[in-house]
């Protein structure tokens, strides 16, 4: 079993923020503990059987990536939000690059309509026969102020509106870009919580582990209990039956004992007399 | 009994031959008995562990040493090896005995001697005197074709 490789983003860890741990630092534990690949018992060390890492190298596994993974959790800092603001910042983007050109078209179009003007006024007045005169010059003269003040008024318009709508542009900007930073933001938070929660759940996992291994050990004890026990029975009997054997002759003797113990034993009492010399005394005097 | 001038007289109780014979019979067959000595057992006395009780200390010790709090090691070292009995694993004390009579012998020649020549066996230094009998491991039943040695097949038999 090996664990996907994780990212952190750019906004889980802020620079300057260096936890004990990372989540990748906790993958690639989990990940090198499992392909260790530890011999097993006949090899001397803790792996399980046949190359595969034993359930309770899983579960130390587990508990080392769900410490790590919590510790990242706790070392974790949201990305900062700043609001933006319209004072500092640079609007020549927003600008309409072809102002200057619609500004000067404008303004073309405003003197050729002064000089049209001015050669009509030239031509009444010649037809009057009063060009050069002073009402001609005057005329003249309102002609251009007028061009002027149109000019002024044009040209000012046209930059005070691309002002406006490059400044109305850059504020929306800054509110995508405050949104935007908001969502970062907030998903950087719901990131962390599912890796704190991914990390208690494989502290769980190990701890499920380790007891199924405790259980299976203790089930593989019990069963060899029982399997030494009738052995040492089996064991037990075959010594009974040799002390049998050893103390069968014993137990022989016993049986003679008890047969003669039990046998009636009439005894014969058989009295012989010796006669002497009195005896033949007595016999002979008929005493 | 009393004799003298006055002549004698004598009084003889008599065992009858079918209660005396058995009897002396058996004091005999006890005194053989005697000198059989102690027969040591040569069998299994303790049963080994089994495989699965092995797996299982050694998965124990496995788990101790992956949560680091053992180092690696063989849970049957520094355990004696068991003997192959018929299939089942255990441990006999013979060899022991054993040695434990060769080490008496070694550092008390004297009094181990003297100890051995009182029994049969192979501390004893010769054939024991019921290797010499019937195949019932030295015992021979009355009536069983059970012979006594010479020296018990005197009396009254």
């Amino acid at each position: 079993m090996a664990l996907p490789n994780t990212t952190m983003g750019t906004d889980v860890m802020p620079s300057g923020v260096a936890p004990a741990f990372s989540a990748q630092q906790a993958t690639n534990a989990f990940n090198q503990q499992m392909t260790q690949g530890r011999p097993n018992a006949t090899g001397g060390k803790g792996g399980g059987v046949g190359g595969q890492p034993s359930v309770f190298q899983q579960a130390q596994a587990g508990q080392t990536a769900a410490m790590a993974g919590t510790a990242a959790g706790m070392g974790y800092q949201p990305a900062q939000v700043q609001a933006g603001q319209i004072a500092g910042t640079d609007l020549s983007p927003y600008f309409n690059p072809f102002e200057q050109q619609v500004v000067q078209q404008s303004l073309g179009d405003i003197e050729q309509a002064r000089q049209m003007q001015a050669n009509q006024l030239a031509s009444q007045a010649q037809r009057a026969g009063a060009f050069g005169g002073s009402r001609s010059a005057i005329l003249e003269s309102q002609a251009n102020e007028a061009a002027m003040q149109q000019a002024a008024r044009t040209a000012s318009n046209l930059r005070l509106g691309g002002f406006q709508q490059a400044q109305q542009m850059a504020g929306q900007d800054i509110g995508r870009q405050m949104q935007a930073a908001l969502a970062n933001q907030q998903a950087g938070l719901t990131g962390a919580g599912q890796r704190l929660g991914a990390a208690a759940q494989m502290g769980g996992l190990a701890q499920q582990a380790f007891g199924m291994g405790r259980d299976l050990q203790q089930d593989m004890a019990q069963q060899g209990a029982i399997q030494q026990m009738l052995n040492q029975q089996i064991f037990d009997r075959a010594r009974e039956q040799f002390q049998g054997y050893t103390s069968f002759p014993e137990r022989s003797l016993g049986y003679m004992a008890t047969a003669l113990g039990v046998a009636p034993t009439p005894q014969t009492q058989t009295t012989s007399r010796q006669p002497g010399l009195f005896d033949y005394l007595s016999l002979a005097f008929g005493g | 009994m009393s004799g003298g001038k006055g002549g004698s007289q004598t009084s003889r109780v008599e065992i009858p031959a079918y209660i005396e014979g058995p009897s002396r019979r058996n004091l005999q067959r006890a005194e053989q008995l005697a000198q059989v000595g102690y027969m040591p057992y040569y069998g299994p006395s303790v049963a080994a562990f089994t495989p699965m009780q092995t797996q299982a200390m050694q998965s124990t010790a496995d788990a101790a040493a992956t949560f680091g709090l053992a180092p690696q090691m063989d849970v049957m070292a520094g355990m004696p090896q068991a003997q192959d009995f018929g299939g089942m694993q255990g441990y006999g004390t013979g060899q022991m005995f054993e040695q434990a009579i060769a080490d008496l012998a070694t550092n008390q020649p004297g009094q181990a001697a003297a100890f051995n020549q009182l029994f049969t066996g192979p501390q004893a230094g010769g054939a024991g005197l019921l290797g010499q009998v019937g195949p019932m491991g030295g015992y021979a039943p009355f009536g069983m074709g059970g012979a006594l040695p010479p020296q018990f097949s005197g009396g009254s038999r």
